[in-house]
């Protein structure tokens, strides 16, 4: 039997050589198989681990704190490994550790000693707190970032207005993204910075949207992210007209974009009335909001995403931006649509942006009519879906098990996803999901079906899982990967509509 | 401040101070702490850097002070945790009793010396009689690399540079491409990574910064901030301070005097300085000397295939 | 990712302060910005309202109520800071203490009444009777103080404090503290010395004949003493104490010695030689009698910042053996109360728990004011008595700078780098964060006249901050508050 035993020393500074040597000493000691004397860094646990050192270490260790790990024949050899290292530490040892906790501030009046003249101020405790933190912070003069749901509407509705008081933002509740001066919060994507400035009710539809201007070669100059129910009548939009307000007078910006889910009709009224005050071109995306009005008050309507992200990027770069790929959809859907059995006539939306949902739902409504309603689009990042769980942008396990259960169901043809790369995110979102893919692939041949995943990458090559290799990734296993969500769900409508209709001439 | 009559303070001299210490004082700093004590060297906290009160055998570092000769700091009662006073013209530690006037310093800089630019094959060359004389360098950390860089097999158990060398193998395939932004990705493993107090990783970062700082690669700034900017967190505070001071290209003295004997000394100053080089900790010096090697001879073709062709199988690994 | 054309939403880059998910961090980092990670929790216990309320008080000079309570704190603590007691007197406390009345006798804590008291404090009641004459033994005098003959109220409401129970007759001597800046006066009896005292709950023959003494000895040959000298600045020699090994509450020599020197030459001209040795002699053996000079100085200063309407400062934290009381500045004179516990800490040998009486006296002013156990960096060894290090002392210093609104410079700590000692507790920080306030204290023996068993420390009970916090809410009409 073999025993795996560590041993945290904090703030532990000693010579090398010492500790080479203490090494040494203890691999000689009767009984012990392997042992590592490393500085708990990230870098170095990991090598722990891998060695099988590093079963019911302290998580606590950090990079200032030595661990010693033994891989021992049994716990009386690891004991006194551990025991001799120890001493010999001691006695290497040049002054008293530990003369001087330090606290570290739990409170926003604590922090102040460590982080003076502070102004952002980003909050993601859960709900119920968020609101008092978020007061503290827009009364020391800060601007907040309020991640955080389950905020009751009355709380957003007075931390609004205090902020419209004082002159300050507060993004949220439910808010995921921003961009501010450059700098990524929450889920934000890696984009380039340019003068095309966001005011979005809708964090993937922020990302989304970014992302395209990216790769439209265009850049942004801020995103506002102003939370979920800004524009409810409650609410009144108050942090969308103010956001408006601050991109009309910013000298960086020279186009501004908003985006949300429809208004309500008389919040559509007041901020279509301050884009028309507007000195700056607005574009404005309602994902299926009344395109005329949007005209009437002098800004640029757009339907899905990738036209809000080109319409700005052409008004920003004062040419035509340059293509994202118009593929042949028609003829790529035939040939897709030709491996589906002729009862596979169902889209399986599987979404972990709920905007990104939305917006498939309302490009396959445009194209299918009411017969849209047979498909079904989830958005996985709902409450109901992620109570006591991770939401899917981090944890890809619901989604995986929602793909291979797709696969079963011998009414899907096209299963339809969204990858969401960007900071926080997690590490390689399609590598995470391709075992599903592959599972429901042959789930799905092994019955004599076909299976079709038609995905978008909503990220950019600067961002930390590297757009390019994602994109590799899922071309790898087999699916189609087109540039924006709303390709994606158009280029599924074509294919359920291709397999409905040789159904039908089947008959 | 020494009213209650306690023993006099003892009084020490800066005879040379970094400039980015230099400056820091001059900003006027509020709080600090002593981080760590050891023989030749006291480091503090002050707000977010390291600053280091060193004897003269240290020599220069960027946010460091010499004092005159060779005391032993240890042993003068200043401890871990002890708060710091720090002004324009002294540095004080009123527990222990300790003052260190920092204000007649003579100013040393942490950058980079300009050196002459070498062709490639002249640096090549450089490179390959470095190597040679640095053929019995120590065997941990990423000391093998060298003996491997010479196009020796790798010694058996030197499982941390197999592990190390295909990482630098893509890293010096995106320098090679120019994308500092992806070679500072790959670099990221590195950072607290291996034995020491300062990890090898670092200390082979360190050197490539130098090599790439002293050579003027186009990538050089691109790629040390991105390195220096994320080091936080990820190991020691004395390596985070050492990074962090390599990412804006600044180096300490001895880092200094390394590349520029490689560059440009004559054979016996080179010798001389690799055995001091590689006597620095247990295996710093060596792994420092593994990356700005690499470094000074990035363009060497087929570099990325020997460092390849080092790494192990995955199951011998550990 | 820096840049634009200089302008910018944030002016001077972002500065942010993450509270919450820890995995927002990195990208702030790796995009330049300057970020803090608080190692938050839940405020207020987890309570959702209260935590809310904090809130609400916060400084905001938008606000109503926020700027008031700015203004408020900054007021009551430049009158914290600012004061300065001075020993002016020692006079006989029916002559000295305004409204004393005929049959009265004051006691430490807040107000309770005869029957809820505990032990040593009926036990030093017994002893006050006996010693101003109005019964003729031990159960003629019980009888009297339940009988409602007697007016029983707390030190605090007459500018008094009194260590454990306190209680002062009229008769007793008492100093006389003033404040030179406030005009304010306080007042607190002589300190008897340790074994059998009254404070204690003894009022056997050796304890009266002491305070016997006390009126007509020593008394007036400190006053004859004080009158040649002049009054005495007690602030200054609280801040040499506690560079001497002093905290002002549990450890006192330092102190005492200061004061017996600055008075002995003025003891010896104003008395006869005899009559000096017998004072000078006590206060050699004695040495915690600067506690209640101390604590007097304290109460001067801090009823001088009391009274401010919209402050949170907190200006009385004591006990009376049964209840912890607390009050704020903004609150005027009410009490927040909870039951007290026994301390922690050691017992001396042949005593344990069981013996101990809870917490007891209007010591704890001397915290209040930020000495005491707020300064137990100065005094390392107190923290013996809970089984902890001398870092653990400089720990509790530092713990109380996270809920004090300032360092006072007058009183210097030289193993925390001559930082001020942590002054004017903020009650939104107590319930904000948690952090009880820490009291240096004796134990007392929970029958009368044992006397002290042992010596701990004592945390303020934090459902008194809630209490005082919600009180003072309402009082300002914060929206949510009771």
């Amino acid at each position: 039997m073999n025993v795996v035993q560590q041993r945290v020393f904090r703030n532990a500074y000693r010579d090398s050589v010492e500790l080479m040597r203490i090494a040494a000493e203890i691999e000689r000691l009767p009984g012990i198989s392997r042992a590592g004397l490393v500085m708990a860094t990230p870098a170095n646990l990991a090598i722990l681990r891998e060695a099988g050192l590093a079963d019911g270490l302290d998580p606590t260790a950090g990079p200032n704190d030595m661990v010693v790990a033994v891989l021992a024949a049994e716990e009386g050899a690891a004991g006194a490994g551990l025991d001799r290292a120890a001493s010999l530490m001691r006695a290497a040892e040049a002054e008293a550790p530990g003369d001087g906790r330090r606290f570290e501030p739990t409170t926003l009046s604590e922090s102040a000693a460590d982080l003076p003249a502070a102004n952002l101020a980003l909050i993601s405790t859960p709900g119920p707190y968020a609101t008092a933190e978020a007061l503290k912070a827009l009364k020391r003069g800060m601007h907040v970032f309020l991640f955080s749901d389950n905020v009751p509407i009355e709380d957003e509705v007075e931390l609004k207005e205090m902020g419209r008081r004082k002159g300050l933002l507060v993004m949220g509740p439910d808010c995921g993204t921003a961009i501010v001066d450059g700098v990524p919060l929450g889920f934000a994507n890696a984009v380039r910075r340019g003068t095309i400035g966001l005011v979005g009710a809708s964090g993937t539809g922020l990302q989304q949207v970014t992302c395209l201007i990216d790769a439209f070669g265009a850049g942004v100059s801020q995103a506002i992210g102003v939370g979920g129910r800004d524009l409810h009548e409650e609410v009144g939009g108050a942090m969308m007209l103010a956001g408006l307000e601050r991109l009309s007078a910013d000298g960086g910006t020279t186009v501004v974009v908003l985006i949300s889910k429809p208004p309500a009709p008389s919040v559509a009224t007041k901020v279509l009335q301050a884009a028309a005050a507007s000195a700056k071109p607005v574009v404005v995306n309602f994902l299926g909001g009344d395109a005329d009005a949007i005209r009437a008050a002098g800004a640029h309507p757009a339907t899905t995403f990738e036209e809000a992200a080109l319409v700005a990027a052409r008004l920003a770069l004062g040419a035509e931006p340059p293509s994202l790929g118009d593929g042949n959809e028609e003829a790529i859907a035939v040939t897709a649509s030709a491996g589906l059995a002729a009862g596979q006539t169902r889209i399986a939306g599987l979404y972990s942006g709920g905007s990104l949902a939305s917006e498939a739902g309302v490009v396959l409504k445009g194209m299918l009519g009411s017969a849209a309603a047979e498909h079904q689009i989830l958005d996985l990042g709902d409450d109901e879906y992620t109570v006591g769980r991770p939401h899917p942008m981090i944890d890809p396990r619901l989604r995986s098990e929602k793909i291979e259960e797709a696969g079963r169901d011998p009414g899907v043809g096209v299963l339809l996803l969204d990858i969401v790369l960007g900071y926080a995110s997690h590490p390689d979102p399609a590598g995470a999901l391709v075992p599903a893919i592959e599972a429901a692939t042959i789930s799905a041949e092994t019955n004599g079906r076909g299976l079709v995943v038609v995905a978008s990458v909503c990220g950019t090559r600067a961002d930390p899982q590297g757009f390019d290799r994602q994109r590799a990734v899922l071309i790898d296993a087999g699916a189609l990967v087109v540039p924006s969500n709303a390709r994606a769900a158009r280029l599924a409508g074509l294919i359920a509509r291709q397999v409905a209709a040789r159904g039908a001439t089947a008959r | 401040m020494w009213a209650d009559g306690a023993r006099p303070p003892r009084r020490l001299r800066a005879t040379r101070i970094g400039i980015p210490l230099y400056d820091a004082l001059a900003d006027g700093v509020s709080r600090a702490r002593v981080e760590s004590v050891h023989r030749s060297a006291i480091n503090l906290r002050i707000g977010a850097s390291l600053a280091t009160v060193a004897c003269e055998s240290v020599g220069g570092l960027p946010m460091g002070l010499q004092l005159a000769g060779e005391p032993a700091l240890d042993r003068l009662g200043v401890k871990r945790g002890m708060p710091v006073l720090v002004g324009e013209s002294e540095i004080a530690i009123p527990a222990a009793g300790l003052i260190v006037a920092a204000n007649r310093g003579v100013l040393w800089s942490p950058i980079m010396p300009d050196l002459p630019s070498l062709p490639a094959e002249l640096r090549s060359l450089r490179v390959a009689v470095a190597l040679r004389m640095a053929s019995d360098g120590p065997s941990i950390g990423l000391g093998p690399l060298l003996s491997a860089l010479a196009g020796r097999p790798l010694a058996p158990g030197s499982a941390l540079a197999a592990r190390v060398a295909p990482v630098l193998a893509d890293l010096v395939e995106s320098l090679g491409a120019g994308d500092a932004a992806l070679a500072a990705h790959e670099a990221h493993p590195l950072v607290g990574l291996g034995p020491g107090a300062t990890p090898s990783g670092d200390d082979l970062l360190v050197g490539l910064l130098a090599g790439l700082a002293a050579t003027r690669h186009p990538e050089a700034a691109a790629l040390a901030s991105r390195i220096g900017r994320r080091a936080a967190g990820r190991t020691t505070a004395l390596s985070e301070q050492f990074l962090a001071d390599a990412g804006s290209l600044r180096f300490s003295e001895r880092v200094q005097r390394t590349t520029t004997a490689v560059l440009v000394g004559g054979a016996h100053e080179l010798r001389t300085v690799i055995g001091a080089t590689l006597a620095w900790g247990a295996s710093s010096g060596a792994d420092l000397l593994a990356g700005l090697l690499v470094a000074i001879g990035i363009d060497r073709p087929g570099l990325a295939a020997t460092l390849r062709s080092l790494a192990a199988p995955a199951e011998a690994a550990a | 990712m820096s840049g634009g054309n200089g302008s910018g939403l944030l002016s001077g880059g972002v500065r942010a302060v993450n509270i919450g998910l820890a995995g927002f961090v990195d990208p702030l980092v790796e995009a330049g910005a300057e970020v803090l990670n608080l190692d938050w929790r839940p405020p207020a216990h987890a309570d959702r309202e209260l935590g809310l309320l904090v809130a609400r008080l916060e400084d905001d000079p938008d606000d109503p109520i926020g700027a008031v309570v700015a203004a408020a704190n900054r007021t009551a603590l430049e009158r914290l800071l600012g004061a300065g007691p001075l020993l002016v007197d020692v006079q006989a406390a029916g002559q000295a203490i305004p409204g004393f009345g005929d049959r009265a006798l004051l006691h430490s804590g807040p107000p309770i009444d005869y029957e809820r008291m505990c032990g040593p404090m009926r036990g030093a009641i017994t002893g006050a009777i006996l010693f101003e004459g109005w019964a003729a033994n031990a159960e003629d005098a019980e009888r009297l103080a339940g009988s409602g003959q007697i007016r029983f109220d707390a030190c605090h409401h007459h500018g008094a404090v009194g260590p454990m129970a306190g209680v002062v007759s009229p008769s007793m001597p008492v100093v006389v503290v003033e404040n030179g800046p406030g005009g304010n006066r306080a007042f607190a009896t002589l300190n008897e010395g340790l074994g059998k005292v009254l404070r204690f709950g003894a009022y056997d023959e050796s304890v009266l004949a002491r305070l016997r003494w006390f009126r007509d000895g020593l008394a007036p040959a400190l006053s004859r003493a004080l009158s040649l000298v002049g009054p005495l600045d007690l602030k200054s020699i609280t801040a040499q104490a506690l560079q001497m090994g002093d905290e002002g509450h549990n450890r006192n020599v330092a102190a005492t010695s200061l004061f017996t020197r600055i008075l002995a030459p003025s003891l010896v001209r104003a008395g006869t030689s005899e009559e000096s040795a017998t004072v000078l002699d006590f206060l050699r053996g004695n040495d915690h009698f600067f506690l209640n000079l101390s604590m007097a100085a304290c109460k001067a200063s801090l009823d001088a910042a009391s009274g401010v309407e919209g402050s949170t400062l907190v200006t009385a934290m004591s006990r009376n053996g049964v209840e912890f009381g607390l009050r704020l500045s903004g609150t005027g004179q009410t009490w927040f109360t909870a039951p007290v516990g026994v301390p922690d800490g050691l017992y001396f040998p042949g005593y344990g728990p069981g013996d101990a009486n809870p917490d007891l006296g209007d010591s704890a002013i001397t915290e209040t004011a930020g000495i005491g156990g707020f300064a137990m960096a100065a005094a390392p060894a107190i923290v013996r008595f809970v089984g902890g290090s001398a870092a653990d002392a400089l720990d509790f210093t530092r713990q109380m700078y996270r809920i004090t609104m300032e360092r006072n410079p007058a009183f210097a700590l030289p193993p925390l780098g001559f930082a001020g000692t942590p002054t004017g507790i903020d009650a939104r920080r107590v319930v904000e964060s948690g952090v009880q306030p820490v009291i240096n204290t004796g134990i007392a023996h929970k029958l009368p006249g044992v006397g002290q068993i042992g010596a701990g420390i004592a945390r303020a009970p934090l459902s008194c901050f809630d209490d005082a916090l919600r009180g003072l809410a309402a009082r300002m009409k914060v929206p949510g508050a009771a």
